[in-house]
């Protein structure tokens, strides 16, 4: 080996050969690598960035959640034979019971007018059987059948399944469909604003919901959550009590503040500035505010369209001819809320007491008594829309901090929530948050939340405790690193919730792998282009290499200044990707990082709405391992023609001029 | 006139032609002798010094294509510590291909070659680069500078091979700078210097790990008559000042008999 210094002088020369070839080769080189810099650099940045503001929202806190799994074929569900049976039986007792009461009451009563899909069971044009889940007898059987599961979905059977924590919690969304779902209606300009949009929730905890994120999505979306867990989201000088006037303390979205406080949609290229105000002036003034919904049980919810209903018949039909107007006229209450009034009642009083009859039997038979009642809500906290939402923003081609919010599931992961206490204190919370015992669909009210002290914990009981979805995935029951799924195939799916340290954690991991397969493929790329002008670099040497070798040079010397002027390409193309790929950075930092701290601040709830969110961030490792892989690609680049080249023979190479 | 009489003064007139040509030839070597006076008057008798170099039964076979080429069939010949000899034939003649034997960049097909008692066949790879570099010294007709190097580095191009110091390099490579004429020129790229100061160069890159031969291919081909006698004389003062014993490939037969000894080779073997 000849000295370093040497070796580096008689390298240098060799960066002044071929300067147009060797340019664009450097250029193209180093737009390879500045691609995985400037990706490193956002990624780090957001990510650190993310952290940062993570910090103070939920407090670099570790959770886990649960939600309940079910691996069993829904469709095999409804067509077990015991269970149809059973729905059937349930059904057959019903009717028998029916007859003998509307006997005794001298009411008709016919099993034949029973709509056919009302029926516990229905049948195909084949002949096949399957049980109705909007059948009463039908969820019956499948509820009996589901609460003999020793597996059913327990906050014991999470303890079990994820072992010790720190802290448990629960919440509870609405259920996804029942036959006496209650019904919630936004109280607008004092009136009863009839959601139109059925009962189903968002899809569970942390799973995100639609894109709409509005002061209606209350009545389909409200949800329970531990105290503890809505505790970072509380505005100051807010409870999470139920108040003195019986308001329910809530936690809403951005969206739906500004509409409670009625304040215009901002515009989608809104400044920074004028999101910064417009967030400075939410929180200023939401705390306390409230609103109210109105709460109709099933009974009075189907009272109500019936008042509706036969408005409608009498406004449409009233004159014409042959047109009978009913003896019992209902209308909506003019108070909002209200039960539906008597306009008209010209019943015999034989009607009267028919009537009588028929509600005895009704109520004996399990029809409740119509109950509704205004809910008034008080805003306790504010955030996020949704880490998915793009109703927020006013929906761009692409908004960086909403990429950047994807990057993890973050905060809440549902958009309305109250503490689970009030459901102790508050009859329609009680009705709206009632259990369903069947697990239909994989759909579960319940989830559990496990807290650990530490990353590595959550992450170890993450990536080792959690049961895989069935759906789509039919090696997950087998797969030796999912050990929880029991043969009945009832467990949690686990994942990250709340605070973003977990899922930036679980990103980080795997936004390493995807790096170092970039990495690992622009290193080929490049390495192939290098070996081009490597390769003719040296052929362009060959008499000198020869007259070295006649001086003295041995063959390790020869590799020797090619390693050199390797390293020399190496370091050129680290420092232009450095450049090319902090340029794009900062690009996007200065294009985005305002609005991003904005988006932040809300998304976790931070005081400080001047804290940066920035889009590079330089981490050791990162340069490392660009240097690495550029180092491994020119290396290979360059060994291809240098080992050719030192077996060269030198008096051929001189003999050719 | 009988024809006696005529073969007698065509006889007469061939001996004259004979006596004016031996003066002639007389007169050339006594030239030839004055001009060369100086390379040799410092070493008198070269052939009582060691052999530094001893060719024995030497024969070099390559393909060219597909045709076998008899580079040199036999070659046998010594040269001594000190002594200056020129190798000259036709092109083709095997003389480049001897040297290049010689200085251990070429192994021979069949014979031995010994130079200051070591046999190059029997050495590795990297002991023939370091013979390379410690005992040749080599000069080439294309002088092959490194463009991008200035004068004194590409002088002490060799030495960094050797792993010199640095300081010793300089010190070395201003010396030699000096003796071969190039001491303002050190800062100088290749493309600010004349060809012969090219070559002058070349050499004093040659002799900067002080070889104990100097072997030179066609060193004055790219050079005028001027520069070529200088480039001579230059061969004849490293001789003189560090004992190099000088081996010159060329096939200007006037500068070859300004050497000790001249060593014609004719379809790759030595002829007398």
């Amino acid at each position: 080996m000849m000295r370093l210094t040497d070796a580096m002088m008689l390298a240098y020369t060799k960066l002044r050969t071929r300067k147009i070839r060797l340019f664009f080769a450097l250029l193209t080189a180093s737009l390879l690598f500045s691609v995985l810099v400037a990706g490193s650099l956002i990624v780090s940045g957001a990510l650190t960035s993310l952290e940062s503001f993570s910090k103070e929202g939920f407090s670099n806190r570790y959770i886990v959640a649960g939600m309940y799994q079910t691996s069993t074929n829904n469709d095999s569900v409804l067509l077990k034979p015991e269970l149809i049976a059973r729905a059937e039986q349930l059904e057959k007792a019903d009717i028998a019971a029916k007859k003998a009461a509307a006997k005794k009451l001298n009411i008709p009563y016919d099993d034949a007018a029973i709509p056919s899909d009302s029926r516990a069971v229905f049948n195909d044009f084949k002949g096949d059987k399957s049980i109705n889940t909007a059948s009463k007898f039908g969820l019956q059987a499948i509820e009996e059948a589901q609460s003999a599961d020793p597996n059913k979905s327990t906050l014991e059977k999470f303890k079990k399944q994820v072992g010790a924590a720190n802290h448990f919690y629960t919440g509870v969304t609405r259920a996804p469909f029942r036959i006496d779902s209650p019904a919630l209606t936004l109280i607008k300009d004092g009136e009863e604003k009839r959601n139109t949009d059925g009962s189903m929730g968002a899809g569970g905890f942390g799973m995100g919901g639609g894109s709409s994120a509005g002061l209606k999505t209350v009545t389909s979306e409200w949800s329970l959550l531990d105290k503890e867990l809505l505790q970072p989201f509380v505005l100051k000088g807010q409870t999470l009590d139920v108040g003195s006037d019986g308001s329910l303390p809530i936690v809403t979205t951005y969206t739906a503040a500004q509409e409670v406080l009625k304040l215009p949609k901002l515009s989608a290229d809104a400044s920074a500035k004028d999101k910064k105000a417009r967030l400075e002036q939410v929180r200023s003034q939401i705390a306390g505010k409230t609103f109210q919904v109105c709460y109709r049980n099933a009974t009075s919810s189907a009272d109500l369209q019936n008042a509706i209903q036969q408005q409608d018949d009498l406004k449409r039909n009233t004159g014409k001819a042959g047109y009978e107007k009913p003896r019992l006229v209902y209308a909506p209450s003019s108070t909002p809320c209200g039960a539906p009034v008597i306009v008209s009642d010209t019943r015999s009083s034989e009607e009267k007491t028919y009537q009588q009859r028929q509600d005895q039997f009704d109520r004996q038979f399990g029809k409740v008594d119509a109950a509704s009642q205004l809910v008034t809500f008080r805003i306790v906290g504010v955030t996020q829309d949704s880490p998915f939402s793009s109703g927020s923003s006013g929906g761009g081609m692409f908004n960086a901090s909403e990429a950047v919010s994807m990057l993890t599931i973050s905060t809440l992961g549902v958009r309305w929530v109250s503490p689970l206490s009030v459901e102790a204190q508050s009859v329609p919370a009680q009705d709206v948050f009632k259990r369903l015992s069947a697990n239909i669909f994989g759909f579960s009210q319940e989830g559990y939340f496990a807290e650990y002290s530490d990353a590595p914990t959550a992450r170890t009981v993450l990536s080792t405790k959690t049961c895989r979805s069935p759906y789509g995935d039919p090696a997950a029951e087998g797969a030796s690193k999912v050990p929880i799924c029991s043969a009945n195939g009832s467990s949690f799916m686990l994942q990250p919730f709340g605070s973003a340290s977990l899922a930036i954690d679980e990103f980080k991991h795997g936004f390493r792998t995807a790096q170092l397969w970039a990495a690992l493929v622009i290193a080929v790329f490049a390495s192939i282009i290098l070996i081009g002008v490597i390769g003719r670099i040296i052929a362009d040497a060959r008499k000198e290499t020869a007259v070295f070798r006649a001086t003295g040079a041995t063959r390790l010397m020869i590799a020797q200044i090619y390693l050199v002027y390797t390293l020399y390409l190496v370091v050129l193309i680290v420092l232009v990707s450095l450049a090319l790929g902090f340029g794009a950075a900062l690009a996007l930092n200065s294009a985005h990082s305002a609005n991003a701290g904005i988006n932040m601040a809300l998304l976790f709830n931070v005081e400080d709405l001047s804290k940066p969110f920035l889009f590079y961030h330089l981490e050791l490792y990162d340069l490392g391992l660009i240097a690495a892989a550029v180092l491994v690609a020119a290396i290979v680049g360059a060994s291809v023609p240098i080992a050719g080249n030192i077996q060269r023979n030198p008096i051929r190479d001189m003999r050719d001029e | 006139m009988d024809k006696q009489q005529l073969l007698e003064r065509l006889l007469d007139a061939y001996d004259g032609n004979i006596d004016a040509l031996s003066r002639d030839a007389r007169s050339l070597r006594a030239g030839r002798d004055r001009a060369t006076a100086r390379v040799r008057d410092d070493i008198p008798d070269v052939s009582s010094r060691p052999v530094v170099v001893k060719v024995e039964s030497v024969s070099k076979r390559y393909k060219l294509g597909k045709t076998i080429v008899d580079a040199l069939t036999e070659v046998s010949l010594e040269v001594h510590q000190g002594e200056m000899v020129a190798l000259i034939g036709a092109s083709g003649s095997g003389k480049s291909t001897l040297l290049q034997l010689i200085g251990g960049l070429d192994s021979p097909t069949s014979g031995t070659i010994t130079v200051d008692g070591a046999n190059l066949g029997k050495m590795s790879d990297a002991k023939l680069s370091r013979y390379r570099g410690q005992k040749i010294g080599f000069v080439f007709q294309s002088f092959y500078l490194q463009p991008f190097l200035n004068v004194r580095d590409n002088i002490e191009v060799p030495a960094m091979f050797a792993r010199t110091k640095r300081t010793a390099r300089h010190e070395h490579a201003r010396s030699l700078s000096e003796a071969v004429g190039l001491s303002d020129r050190l800062r100088h790229y290749g493309k600010e210097l004349s060809g012969g100061q090219i070559q002058r160069a070349a050499i004093a890159r040659a002799m900067i790990n002080q070889p104990t031969l100097l072997l030179a291919d066609e060193p004055t081909g790219n050079l005028d008559r001027t520069n070529a006698e200088a480039i001579f004389d230059l061969f004849a003062q490293v001789r003189r000042e560090y004992g190099s014993t000088v081996i010159v490939v060329t096939h200007d037969e006037d500068l070859a008999a300004r050497m000790d000894r001249t060593i014609r080779l004719s379809d790759g073997r030595v002829v007398l």
